[in-house]
């Protein structure tokens, strides 16, 4: 791409850094910036510019906050009974959509991978089991991907905290919500059925 | 196509290649190349093979789309949502002249092909495989990170331990199994081949036959440590063949290879055809060169049997092909 400006270039290459955006989208942006005001720019850069200023991450969680304490974690009316542990903060944004659950979080920042050199140092384990020892956790959720690493992270934490008295869960497996049976693939299916849960779990039988 | 396809033409008219895109399609993947990109005519970024199978009465056609590092497969232009949900469809047994490496060569060449055959007749083998595999690599880099920066924290190694024992037990327990039911297969073959009663063997040999891997990795870890990799497992297995008592691979003559050769691919056939239940497709690339007269007429008279169905293969020489099969077979001729 050959650029009559160099600071329209500028722009662009760093555009082009963000996931997703290829060089020409980059200059779709920047073009449109162009066509705001200037004050208009200034707003969008010094909002991305304070973000990353601004920002902090929770001391007792490790999710992004504004402050030392996020707002999950100051919230009293949310359950403080349930730690429901986490790989990254995306996770924590795609479980408060659900609207499911109103205990606290805790992000570990990543999965046990030694292949990519991610052991338990690395990983916000030792603050998640403070925060069990002195606050009134009961029950700690594991939502980790169901992968080799995932497994390992879930057993690893499992047996770090097996002295301490709380229950270890983990979230279902299996056939997706509103899914159908055919068009499972057979890994899953098999794991569903092997793993199978009473009629309970779904629907209460009147008259029982 | 007639049952019996004989693709002929010049040296290096692209005879292998039409038969590997038969094969290309049943298994997507190169039986003669393990890199994809090697499959792509040079200078370009991509290829496309098509072909139109008729299973069951009922004529499909079956396309492969590569580019850049993405396969795509379709069945009656519909895409297969995965790629391994193609795999066991149609299934072919190729013959090549170079195949003496599975018994010349090393013993990964042997579980591969072990591991190709299970894989495609037994879903849970080829996942328990991919599983361990994927174990057996972190299990290593864990390894490898020790001896850099020491940990006495071998909670992680618990877990690999443990889950590397479950798959490895039922790996080996069907590979025991497969070998059970592959011999007597294979001592037949052999003997139709090339006559005579010498007597064939094959023997699974795995550290597993003495104690579960979970003893194993326990008891080794100083080896492993020192190593930096996991030194005993089912990715370790290997499968000794003999004749007349004999090592093959150091004592056989290039004879006998050859006819235990052929005799493993036939066996393979008739394991395949039984357990999947259908007739998998057999190519045969160039091996009428390689054979003399009286084992060539009971290959052929073996692969015109009931047991076997369509074959394809080539040969330079369409005339000796002609001669071979008779002039009453049904023989079809591609001239490339």
């Amino acid at each position: 791409m050959i650029f009559s400006s160099k600071l329209v270039e500028d722009a662009v290459q760093e555009f082009a850094k963000l996931p997703g955006i290829g060089k020409k989208t980059a200059l779709r942006m920047v073009l449109q910036l162009l066509r705001l005001e200037e004050g208009e720019v200034d707003e969008f850069t010094g909002a991305v510019s304070r973000m990353r200023h601004g920002v902090k991450f929770c001391k007792e969680c490790h999710n992004v906050s504004d402050s030392e304490v996020c707002g999950i974690c100051v919230n009293n009316g949310r359950n403080r009974h349930q730690i429901c542990v986490v790989e990254t903060i995306r996770d924590v944004i795609a479980i408060e959509s659900t609207q499911q659950y109103n205990g606290l979080y805790h992000v570990l920042g990543g999965i046990l991978s030694p292949l990519d050199g991610i052991g338990p140092e690395q990983l916000n384990i030792g603050t998640l089991h403070n925060r069990i020892k002195n606050d009134d956790a009961t029950e700690i959720i594991m939502a980790l991907s169901p992968t080799i690493e995932g497994d390992t992270t879930v057993y690893y934490i499992a047996r770090q905290l097996k002295d301490l008295p709380v229950t270890i869960t983990t979230i279902a497996r299996g056939i997706s919500f509103g899914g159908e049976l055919e068009y499972a693939d057979e890994m899953t299916l098999a794991r569903s059925i092997a793993k199978r849960l009473p009629i309970e779990n779904y629907v209460t039988i009147q008259g029982k | 196509m007639s049952p019996v396809t004989c693709i002929t033409g010049p040296n290096g008219s692209g005879k292998t290649n039409l038969l590997d895109a038969v094969y290309y399609l049943c298994y997507t993947k190169s039986y003669f190349s393990a890199y994809q990109q090697n499959s792509v005519q040079n200078g370009l970024d991509g290829f496309r093979v098509t072909g139109n199978f008729n299973r069951q009465g009922k004529e499909e056609s079956i396309s492969c789309k590569w580019k850049a590092g993405k396969k795509e497969i379709y069945a009656n232009d519909v895409e297969y949502e995965k790629v391994t949900d193609h795999i066991g469809v149609y299934s072919a047994v190729m013959i090549a002249p170079d195949d003496t490496e599975l018994i010349n060569g090393s013993s990964e060449l042997r579980r591969k092909w072990v591991d190709s055959i299970l894989g495609q007749v037994d879903k849970t083998y080829l996942e328990k495989l991919m599983h361990y595999q994927r174990l057996l690599l972190q299990r290593n880099a864990w390894l490898k990170n020790q001896s850099v920066k020491p940990s006495a924290d071998y909670t992680e190694l618990d877990y690999y331990n443990a889950e590397m024992d479950m798959d490895a037990a039922y790996i080996y327990e069907q590979r025991k199994i497969f070998l059970e039911q592959f011999l007597p297969l294979l001592d037949n073959f052999y003997h139709r081949l090339c006559g005579g009663k010498e007597p064939v063997n094959v023997v699974y040999t795995s550290d597993l036959s003495q104690k579960p891997l979970k003893d194993w990795l326990a008891q080794n870890l100083q080896h492993d440590l020192r190593y930096q990799r996991t030194l005993r497992g089912i990715h370790k297995d290997d499968w000794d063949f003999s004749v007349n008592n004999l090592q093959l691979k150091q004592f056989g003559s290039q004879g006998q290879k050859k006819s235990f050769l052929f005799a493993m691919k036939l066996a393979q056939y008739a394991y395949l055809s039984k357990v999947q239940g259908h007739l998998p497709i057999l190519l045969l690339d160039d091996i009428f060169e390689k054979l003399d007269q009286s084992r060539m007429e009971a290959l052929l008279h073996i692969i015109n049997g009931d047991d076997f169905g369509q074959v394809i293969l080539t040969d330079t020489h369409p005339e000796r092909i002609r001669q071979a099969f008779g002039t009453g077979a049904e023989v079809g001729y591609i001239y490339l």
